[in-house]
């Protein structure tokens, strides 16, 4: 029986700040999708110097061009389940993965995010979960070897339930949940964005339907917030005020789910 | 009651049993338990066993690196889980002997109703 001293495990790299990076996406993003909007030759105003918010565009279908782009570059540059996974620094476990097939691959990959997940829900701190995670790799891998890896994964059970086992008997103090906070605030947010761009769109379209060129006003729910559309020959265009939601859900989504005020309990 | 669940009642010693012999990782540990019999057993009720165990001091672990593929954690008992064992078997000693009483007790009206 041995009862060697375990060496410290490998260093986790903590890769770059998620809000620094998320500014810096943010603002490339953007820029992407300002620059392909004029590229196509379309117009586009911004005036945000009285809160309010104007878009006008010669031809309505290029506002779902200009988001769809928008989101596409945010989420390809965010890569938000790096943010729900830890960063491993590169080495043997990074390698099996890699080493996998696509399929195979993608089946470990999922089963380590979810397991990561789950166990963040149970308040595991990333500190704890690097190495949680490669151990179940290297347990997996060992399976694998003699089965299958989707036997090897099958065998694992549900990972929700495996997680919170594993948390219960790593008996940690609860954290803050910053990483699922911001990917959930994130992800309600576009679901917001993409809802609200539709709901205008759907208006206006529906306004230019009854008549060749007018103005129409009205309320538009959830959105708390009036939506005015001028339309004529020459185009349309849509002024509102940014609905208070889009800010206030994903901020309170962030809360509730991040419960950042542990990060001041903890330190007490 | 399935038998993962009455497997559940007694993993702690068993794994404690199969470490004392030899130390090993969660998966090998796996296997082993099954070549002992215990088929139902399962990965997803032994790894976090095998954490609650050395989080409460009975395990002690070793990273061993491999060049194929992430580092393996050995688990070997403690001197505070050889004691951890030993209470544990005579736990189950007494409740095997009393469920064995029991067995047999309940056994003899089931043969008198067959006559």
């Amino acid at each position: 029986m041995s009862t060697d001293v375990p060496p410290t495990p490998p260093k986790v790299s903590a890769g770059s700040p998620p809000l620094a990076r998320l500014a810096w996406l943010s603002g490339a993003s953007i820029a992407t999708a300002l620059t392909s909007v004029f590229c196509l030759g379309q117009g586009l105003r911004l005036d945000r110097g009285d809160g309010t918010l104007a878009v006008g565009f010669a031809v309505g279908s290029w506002i779902q061009t200009a988001v769809a782009v928008w989101i596409g570059v945010f989420l390809v540059g965010i890569r938000p389940w790096r943010l729900v996974r830890s960063p491993d620094s590169p080495g043997p476990h990074t390698q099996y993965r890699a080493s996998l097939g696509s399929r195979d691959g993608m089946r470990v990959w999922w089963a380590m995010m979810r397991y990561d997940f789950w166990l963040e829900w149970h308040d595991t701190p990333r500190g704890t979960r690097a190495p949680a995670r490669r151990e179940l790799l290297a347990n997996l891998q060992a399976a694998a070897d003699q089965t299958s890896v989707a036997r090897a994964v099958a065998d694992l059970g549900d990972m929700r339930v495996l997680a919170a086992e594993t948390a219960a008997g790593l008996r940690t103090r609860p954290t803050a949940r910053l990483n699922l906070g911001v990917v959930v605030a994130l992800a309600t947010f576009l679901v917001l964005l993409f809802m609200w761009s539709f709901t205008l769109l759907g208006f206006a379209d529906g306004a230019m339907a009854t008549a060749g060129s007018g103005r129409a006003s009205a309320q538009m729910f959830p959105w708390a917030t009036t939506v005015t559309v001028e339309w004529g020959d020459d185009g349309f265009s849509v002024d509102s005020q940014m609905p208070w939601i889009l800010g206030v859900l994903p901020l309170l989504f962030f809360v509730v789910v991040g419960q950042p005020w542990r990060l001041v309990t903890r330190r007490r | 009651m399935s038998e993962t669940q009455i497997l559940k009642g007694v993993l702690s010693m068993l794994l404690l049993g199969v470490l004392t012999i030899e130390e090993g990782y969660g998966y090998a540990v796996v296997v082993r338990l099954r070549e002992l019999g215990l088929v139902g057993i399962n990965e997803g009720t032994v790894y976090p066993a095998l954490t609650r165990l050395e989080s409460q001091g009975f395990l002690s672990s070793r990273l061993v690196t491999s060049t194929v593929g992430p580092a393996r954690k050995y688990y070997a008992v403690t001197p505070a889980g050889v004691e951890e064992l030993a209470r544990l078997r005579s736990i189950w000693t007494v409740v095997q002997s009393a469920v064995d009483r029991v067995s047999s007790v309940d056994a003899r009206p089931l043969e008198g109703t067959q006559r």
